[in-house]
């Protein structure tokens, strides 16, 4: 609790459950730019393009692409609006350390925070 | 989280995937930084269902303009046209021009995994000596690193 201030973290409204939008499950999130458990590669523009791929469920590093390796393939999870590797499909791409480090990570804690 | 806008994967703070240090080789990190939008910080958002194949042996490499592991000879448009050869295609070698002879030192041919261009003598690639700082042209086994 706190004194009211009005800003936009004391600001909610109510939502009746039969009134509240379902998670889309598929189509276009116009905002975030992907298309809904849709499974990508993320290509780079360099001379060899390469693409991302998560190692050991970790690490994110640029390789050639292979085709049908699901470590090289990502998605656009809606529900937490993450993307996440389609090898491990509980692993979401984040910036290592809470955002205090440079690299980013596959990571299972999926927490959705804007580091 | 990540949005994906015009070429970048960029989140809310102005952070965008980044390959570190600009260096396009295998297993390279791939880090955040501050968007500046060159292009190490590009990609292309291809979903797996539209991702071309890749060409394979006799078919043309558009990108690179190469037909996949089909032989070909380098010739100079230099008045006598002579062909770039190599003697046995040891690391270090150096490609000189030599009259038509028939050799395998003469013939080259495209590498599609590592997307060089490759002695048949001995199957190592092109390669820029001094990781690319130098302007001697040598030939050395096969890293993809494009200088």
């Amino acid at each position: 609790m706190n004194k009211r201030n009005g800003g936009a973290n004391q600001r909610w409204k109510v939502v009746y459950v039969d009134k509240a939008a379902k998670t889309e499950t598929k189509g276009l999130n116009e905002e975030f730019g992907f298309f809904i458990n849709r499974p990508f590669y993320i290509r780079s523009r360099m001379p060899m393009e390469r693409v991302m791929e998560v190692h050991g469920a970790a690490w994110t590093r640029l390789n050639r692409w292979r085709k049908n390796v699901k470590s090289q393939q990502f998605y656009f999870d809606e529900k937490t609006k993450t993307v996440r590797s389609n090898h491990w499909k509980n692993y979401a791409i984040a910036i290592y350390s809470n955002g205090g480090h440079p690299y980013i990570s596959a990571t299972s804690g999926v927490n959705s925070r804007w580091w | 989280m990540f949005r994906y806008q015009g070429t970048a994967f960029i989140n809310d703070h102005g952070k965008a995937l980044n390959i570190d240090g600009n260096i396009d080789a295998e297993n390279r990190n791939i880090n955040i930084h501050n968007k500046h939008g060159k292009i190490n910080q590009q990609w292309d958002l291809v979903y797996v269902d539209q991702y071309p194949d890749e060409p394979t042996k006799g078919q043309l490499n558009k990108n690179f303009g190469f037909f996949v592991d089909r032989d070909f000879h380098i010739v100079s448009e230099l008045r006598s046209h002579r062909y770039l050869e190599v003697f046995n295609g040891n690391n270090g070698q150096q490609p000189s021009i030599k009259t038509a002879n028939g050799n395998k030192g003469q013939l080259w041919w495209f590498d599609q995994v590592s997307k060089t261009v490759k002695s048949r003598i001995s199957n190592r690639s092109f390669d820029i000596r001094s990781s690319g700082k130098s302007n001697l042209l040598q030939l050395y086994n096969t890293n993809s690193g494009w200088w």
